[in-house]
């Protein structure tokens, strides 16, 4: 395996992790929507649907930073797979 | 003097307190600011002399002092685990590729092949890479370069530690997956096993049943109350408005609960779907408890265990050792087709077969063989793994004896 191809599957692997990563941001973000969407009412559906905002929130900031960390391998990978 | 010690130590805690406070309620800080405020008063007060107390309270001074500094060593300690900490993030933030500048640059050196610095183009390519990631070169752009590869050495070492302590980790996994039942005997083992089965199926049947429920609330609106809200606005602006408000809720109402029994249509598949499969799961634990009633029944001999090994043979034995030294030993194994107990009742022979793993005639490490439910009729493929025992690429040869073996009804 030449240098090359060694850091390129270094990147691809990191690219991998950081994608599983943003992935499981993702599945919270979706699971927090679909729970926000079962609440129907009741004395805490207030509460309970801004616990699920905010927990949404916090995990799209995760991602979004995540993304952001990620940029440069998505570029490497891009520019010169 | 004490009183003055007493309310500096007191002033110290109270400004712990606020910042504690204002930048967000820390605990730590605002619990430490408040043992500095007792610390400090217990000084002061006991170092200011009283009627009763011409000396002060030398014990509430002493007091006070020991808490202060348990309290500054807290922080010292806490200081110190909190530095190796950082040390440890910024140490593993250093071993992802691209974490720095120059891991940047020497990457991309090596992908757009400029690494070759005997040709001038690839020497002023790599010196508009070090421009590019702000990197300066004073003592040449290929020392650069070896600093670069140098450092990127760490990055490849902590991605082949990662692999191994991933594959450990699944080999882990599996070992105790493998040897859940080994040190279970007689009947114990297959109870075990089916009750097992029977709780994995009850809590699939659970979770599918709750994910069913889920699924038909969601997107359900709960109705407003008309004859309250009515009421409400006829309170405050009179009969008319209580009128009005109360049919506009029953209208809203009615929108409402089309909406709702056009969700609950849309659902129902989905619905449907997880609710047949939690009830054929829950049918297949019920069955599963009353297979175990049966089996309680079942006879058991008590032939010695090297007996019962002479009845089995083993054959495509393997022995394969993944790159973190672990050896997993497949094999298949049958029993004698004529084998019975008690002369004429027809059995199977079930427990836990050790296979020895040898170098040579050096024994490198054992793996437990479990046999599978039912326990061992023909050609039964077998598996068991031994952790950190072999080199990967060396041969290896295996013997097999019993650890408990019993034979019982079929």
């Amino acid at each position: 395996m030449t240098l090359r191809e060694q850091l390129l599957s270094e990147l691809q692997k990191q690219n991998e992790i950081a994608q599983a990563a943003i992935k499981e941001q993702e599945e919270i973000i979706s699971a927090e929507a679909f729970a926000r969407s079962t609440i129907t009412g009741g004395p805490f559906s207030s509460t309970a649907r801004s616990a699920c905002d905010s927990r949404m929130q916090a995990a799209s900031t995760q991602k979004n930073r995540l993304q952001q960390e990620n940029a440069w391998i998505s570029e490497m990978l891009s520019k010169y797979r | 003097m004490m009183i003055y010690i007493g309310m500096g130590i007191l002033l110290i805690g109270t400004v712990m307190v606020a910042m504690g406070w204002t930048s967000g309620v820390k605990g730590r800080t605002i619990g430490t600011g408040v043992l500095l405020i007792v610390c400090g008063a217990c000084i002061g007060i006991g170092g200011a002399p009283s009627r009763d107390m011409p000396n002060g309270s030398p014990f509430m001074v002493a007091l006070g002092f020991v808490g202060t500094v348990a309290v500054i060593a807290l922080a010292l300690v806490n200081r110190k685990k909190n530095a190796v900490v950082n040390q440890e993030a910024a140490q593993k933030r250093a071993e992802v590729i691209g974490a720095t500048m120059l891991d940047r640059f020497f990457v991309e050196c090596v992908l757009s092949e400029c690494d070759d610095f005997s040709k001038p183009k690839n020497v002023q390519r790599a010196q508009l890479l070090a421009d590019k990631y702000k990197l300066s070169y004073p003592n040449g752009i290929e020392e650069l370069y070896r600093r670069g590869l140098e450092g990127h050495q760490a990055v490849s070492r902590r991605f082949v530690l990662n692999d191994l302590e991933k594959k450990r980790a699944e080999e882990r996994k599996q070992f105790d997956e493998l040897n859940r039942y080994s040190d279970l005997t007689g009947k114990d083992k297959r109870i075990a096993m089916l009750s097992d089965r029977a709780k994995e199926l009850r809590q699939k049947a659970r979770n599918q049943k709750e994910y069913a429920d889920m699924l038909m609330r969601s997107g359900q609106q709960k109705e407003m109350d008309w004859a309250t809200w009515g009421g409400a606005a006829s309170g405050i602006a009179g009969f008319g408005a209580g009128v009005s408000t109360a049919i506009d809720i029953q209208m809203k109402n009615a929108q409402i609960r089309a909406e709702n029994e056009k969700r609950m249509r849309d659902a129902m598949p989905g619905y449907m779907f997880f609710s047949n499969n939690a009830s054929g799961n829950l049918s297949n634990a019920d069955a599963i408890m009353k297979e175990i009633e049966n089996f309680k029944l079942k006879l058991i001999s008590d032939e010695p265990a090297a007996k019962l090994m002479e009845q089995l043979t083993f054959q495509s034995t393997d022995v394969l050792v993944s790159e973190t030294g672990a050896a997993m030993v497949c094999t298949t194994a049958s029993l004698n087709p004529d084998f019975m107990i008690f002369d004429d009742v027809p059995a199977v022979v079930d427990g836990t077969i050790i296979a020895k793993i040898y170098d040579g005639e050096r024994l490198c490490g054992t793996a437990q063989l479990v046999l599978p439910l039912y326990g061992l009729g023909r050609n039964v493929p077998l598996r068991g793994i031994c952790i950190d025992c072999c080199e990967p690429g060396k041969a290896y040869t295996v013997r097999f004896v019993p650890k408990h073996l019993w034979a019982m009804e079929r």
